[in-house]
């Protein structure tokens, strides 16, 4: 198959493309589990297998994908014919940065291929998980399990040769129960990587990292009668969970650099930042440090290589707190540059990724995180919060379409009165705008609170795609935060 | 899709002669996409799927698998399914489980393709762009957008029927965005939806985001101080607000998980829940889909009727069998029709009447709940936000934020319009599968609390 897509690609160029490349995804495969209450609730698997063929046609793309392998020609035709159709209405030429070329390949490490467990001791190990969760006071209880096995080739008409072999493990634990006022309240939680083991079936038997339903449950019971989080401007606190969210939502987002071009405008929308912003504008406090960083092991959003075929990089966005860099692919450092008339963007960063075969790449973050910093650990920090609020586990986001504001709320709160936490608080919520309140970051956790969380569902283009990624997060502390409205 | 059924038809055959129950579901689509980003086309998208989601039930034991094999080939089907019936003896029992439920005794397939309205190339739909984009030439404005269209169906049995249902059907829709450069980056926008491409009004879509583009350079922008004001919304946002408040209302599964807005402990059907100007139902006017992709049958069904609630949409067999109840329809592919009043029918006449203070907001950005049991939502508005008062626009505004919840809003609507709008709410996160809610082009909803606005930041 190999061969024959080399064929496809020279047929591409050989009939007036300035570019080609091509994704096959000989194996695309996904087993999921969920327990409910004791009982299977869902055991399903799927399987696919498709290609998609991109062509740069005068400085115009067009795309086309398809899951019979016996029409590749008329596949590539297609695409062609797109790029040709495309190039009718065009300003300017698009034009991809120049890159290293690789022919390597990339395989996830892991230890347990969750695939070869039999599905008994898979359902057995997901009951036992979701049963430490049962309580009398509580209406439903879960824990869910999605396995992804995925083999990629990728070929270029500039002579890259990719193999991938990638496996993520995506998995939860859930409760919920009413409250005192008849107010459905619950726990989450969601399986994090650590970039110093593996991404398998060791994960979900891993006590540490899989196991927190007694604690889940502690937490429940105690929202269950906790009072609703008062109104008030106080020190707030983020948890991973929650800290991943916020970055995710006002750092990530905002620094898509085709959305800073605009061509997210019509449906995401675009970003408070402009291309005159970098290396001036000042994002957050100066103990703010966030990257992208495509090499970080064991992440969904880490898989060797983007699709344009340039290596994992790892990319600082924000230095003390001073915006320098963008969330790049090869064609957008290109158009950026030429549109502010100078050198903003140097190479690409390594960005530009497609959910599937049938999907077009686009600029997608890899990993977006916050460097640990030097102000201790949760409880240091804990201690030295007079008034504060600690929220953890996202439940609603809403964010401006530029991304200069947002709304959050979280299951889950913990007062903080003079350096302890007093109690627990119901249905938190809180919100900012983005500038000012990266800017009120004050205490950043150190390197034992930095978790790396996995988001397996940021949806961005058009036609959608939900994209894996992840967000290497420490605890940090922002002051005086609008809560509870 | 006569194939297609005559293929499912044998699966199924095969399923009944190892003595097992099962359901088999085919989905395909032909899905097209063009987009449009600073004034040229960003992407040009062609993208061929198809899946077969098969359900495997031995007794109280059920597996669930799906192949996407482009070849239909029964023997690769076979063998996929043989492969699920070898792991279905290692699951545990689910006592509650049911049989699946027969398609009604008689249905027509139906192709809902016009073979006389011939094949749309990418290059037609560029050259919509292109029109678009050169009447506004020279006005410094930057223009995105994009333009959807394809063909997409589905075919189901199972092993209580003997033939298959199949729909197929094409759709389109398109949104376009104009970014005015000399007017601080202000947007506005315009969108549509419907069966055939061809049908798409271009000298309709310049006109009205001519209008737009008029307000916007020619008034002056206000800011908005938080608090509760009297707001007309447009057919977009209200669109969006009867989708989210579907999702958390009307959905019967989250009636009986008693995840939503209304839950069984609480609310009963014929409890007036909303304003008696406000009837919502599932009535079908461009897809005719007879039977779900869960092979049940999608009769008219009425959801709220003059603020009482008629019925809960049970599409979900899963959560149907845990609690014992019959499922009734298929939400997923529900043409959710809000009844119109006697408002105004025109943006003109929204203006005139608005002699009070009143905020019109066309389009709701980024909804989301911040508590799904008291429906509270938030959201800010997006495209169109002006300010309206004396009969007069007053000028427009920055967007702003909206709190409120579906059981205050719902219960404040002092008129809606006459006329009436199909708002396309499709992704394309899935496969290909037209959704459309059908409302009206206004609704006037009394103290609405603003809670921010992004000239703020
Ligand atoms: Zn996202």
């Amino acid at each position: 198959m190999q061969k024959e897509a080399k064929k496809i690609i020279e047929f591409i160029i050989e009939n007036g493309a300035s570019y080609a490349d091509i994704r096959i995804f000989t194996k695309d495969q996904k087993e999921s589990i969920q327990v409910l209450n004791g009982e299977v609730e869902q055991l399903s698997q799927s399987l696919a297998a498709g290609y998609g063929i991109r062509v740069l046609y005068k400085g115009s793309w067009g795309f086309a994908s398809h899951e019979n392998f016996d029409n590749f020609l008329s596949t590539a035709k297609l695409a062609l014919e797109n790029a040709q159709s495309s190039s009718l209405y065009r300003q300017d030429e698009i034009k991809l940065a120049p890159k290293k070329i690789f022919k390597q390949n990339f395989n996830t490490q892991t230890e347990i291929d969750p695939f070869e467990v039999p599905i008994k001791e898979k359902i057995e190990r997901l009951l036992f998980l979701e049963d430490k969760l049962k309580h009398s006071k509580f209406d439903y209880r879960g824990a869910s399990l999605n396995l992804y096995k995925r083999e990629i080739f990728y070929l270029d008409s500039e002579g890259a040769e990719i193999n991938k072999n990638l496996l993520d493990v995506e998995a939860g634990l859930w409760a919920n129960a009413f409250d005192s006022n008849s107010q459905k309240q619950s726990r989450s939680y969601y399986l994090p990587q650590d970039p110093n083991t593996s991404v398998g079936w060791e994960n979900i038997l891993s006590d540490t990292q899989f196991n927190h339903g007694d604690r889940l449950k502690n937490e429940l019971l105690s929202l269950l009668e906790a009072p609703k989080c008062p109104e008030e401007v106080c020190d707030l606190i983020l948890l991973p969970e929650m800290m991943a969210l916020q970055t995710h939502e006002t750092i990530g987002h905002a620094l898509e650099l085709d959305r800073i071009l605009g061509y997210e405008l019509s449906y995401a929308g675009g970003s408070h930042v402009s291309l005159q912003d970098f290396g001036k504008l000042t994002f957050g406090s100066n103990k703010l440090n966030a990257r992208a960083d495509g090499t970080v092991k064991n992440s969904p959003g880490s898989e060797g290589f983007d699709d344009d075929g340039v290596i994992g990089k790892n990319i600082p966005l924000i230095e003390k707190g001073l915006l320098v860099n963008a969330i790049t692919s090869r064609q957008m450092i290109t158009e950026a540059n030429a549109k502010a008339n100078k050198k903003i963007f140097s190479e690409s960063g390594g960005a530009n990724r497609a959910q599937s075969y049938y999907s077009l790449p686009i600029e997608r973050m890899n990993n977006i995180n916050i460097d640990p910093g030097n102000d201790g650990n949760l409880e240091d920090i804990i201690k030295n919060t007079k008034n504060g609020l600690l929220v953890e586990a996202p439940t609603s986001w809403s964010i401006g379409s530029n991304r200069e504001n947002f709304h959050f709320a979280c299951e889950i709160g913990w007062k903080i009165i003079d350096g302890k936490i007093s109690h627990v608080v119901a249905n938190p919520t809180y919100r900012g705008d983005s500038l000012p309140f990266w800017k009120s970051l004050d205490l950043v956790g150190n390197s034992e609170s930095w978790q790396l969380q996995q988001v397996f569902y940021c949806g961005k283009g058009q036609p959608n795609q939900a994209m894996r990624l992840g967000h290497g997060v420490p605890v940090c502390r922002f002051k005086n935060v609008q809560v509870g409205k | 899709m006569k194939e297609v059924r005559e293929l499912l038809n044998s699966l199924n055959e095969y399923l009944k002669g190892h003595q097992l129950d099962g359901e088999i579901l085919y989905t395909y689509e032909e899905s097209n996409l063009v987009r449009c980003g600073r004034n040229q086309i960003s992407l040009n998208n062609q993208q061929v799927r198809n899946n077969f989601e098969i359900s495997i039930k031995k007794g109280k034991r059920e597996i669930q698998g799906s192949l996407a094999d482009a070849n239909h080939s029964l023997d690769k089907l076979k063998e996929f399914i043989d492969e699920m019936i070898q792991k279905i003896d290692y699951l545990p029992e689910t006592p509650f489980l049911k049989d699946y439920t027969p398609l009604p005794k008689s249905f027509k397939s139906l192709d809902q393709i016009d073979l006389s309205k011939r094949h749309i190339k990418s290059e037609e739909v560029v050259q919509v762009l292109k029109i678009i984009g050169t009447f506004f030439e020279g006005k410094e404005v930057e223009q995105s957008g994009a333009i959807s269209f394809g063909k997409s169906g589905y075919a189901i049995i199972n092993t209580e029927s003997e033939n298959a249902f199949s729909w197929q059907g094409e759709d389109y829709n398109l949104e376009i965005v104009l970014q005015l450069l000399n007017d601080n980056n202000k947007e506005i926008r315009v969108a549509d939806a419907g069966t055939h491409f061809k049908d798409v009004k271009i000298k309709e879509l310049v006109s009205s985001l001519n209008r737009d583009y008029l307000i916007k350079t020619s008034s002056s922008r206000k800011d908005l101080v938080p608090k509760k004001y009297d707001v007309v919304f447009g057919a977009d946002a209200i669109a969006e607000m009867i989708a989210y408040m579907a999702w958390v209302g009307l959905k019967g599964e989250s009636y009986l998980f008693e995840s939503g807005m209304f839950k069984k402990s609480n609310v009963s059907l014929g409890d007036k829940v909303f304003s008696p100007l406000l009837s919502i139902s599932d009535a079908p006017q461009l897809f005719k889909r007879e039977i779900g992709p869960n092979g049940i049958q999608r009769k008219a069904m009425d959801f709220i009727k003059n603020g009482s609630l008629e019925n809960f949409a049970y599409s979900n067999k899963a959560t149907c069998d845990r609690f014992d109840v019959k499922q009734n329809t298929h939400f997923g592919t529900s043409e959710l029709t809000m009844e119109s009043g006697v408002g105004p029918n025109s943006f003109g006449k929204v203006v005139d009447e608005s002699i009070e203070e009143t905020v019109y907001i066309s389009y709701l950005h980024y909804m989301n709940f911040t508590n799904k049991n008291l429906g509270e939502f938030t959201g800010t508005s997006r495209f169109g936000t002006y300010l309206l008062e004396k009969g007069e626009l007053q000028g427009h505004l920055h967007n702003i934020r909206i709190n409120d919840s579906f059981l205050r809003l719902f219960n404040n609507i002092q008129w809606i319009s006459s006329s009436t709008k199909a708002v396309n709410l499709s992704n394309s996160y899935g496969m290909r599968s037209p959704y459309i809610i059908h409302c009206p082009e206004y609704i006037r909803i009394l103290d609405v609390p603003i809670t921010g606005s992004s000239a703020q930041a």
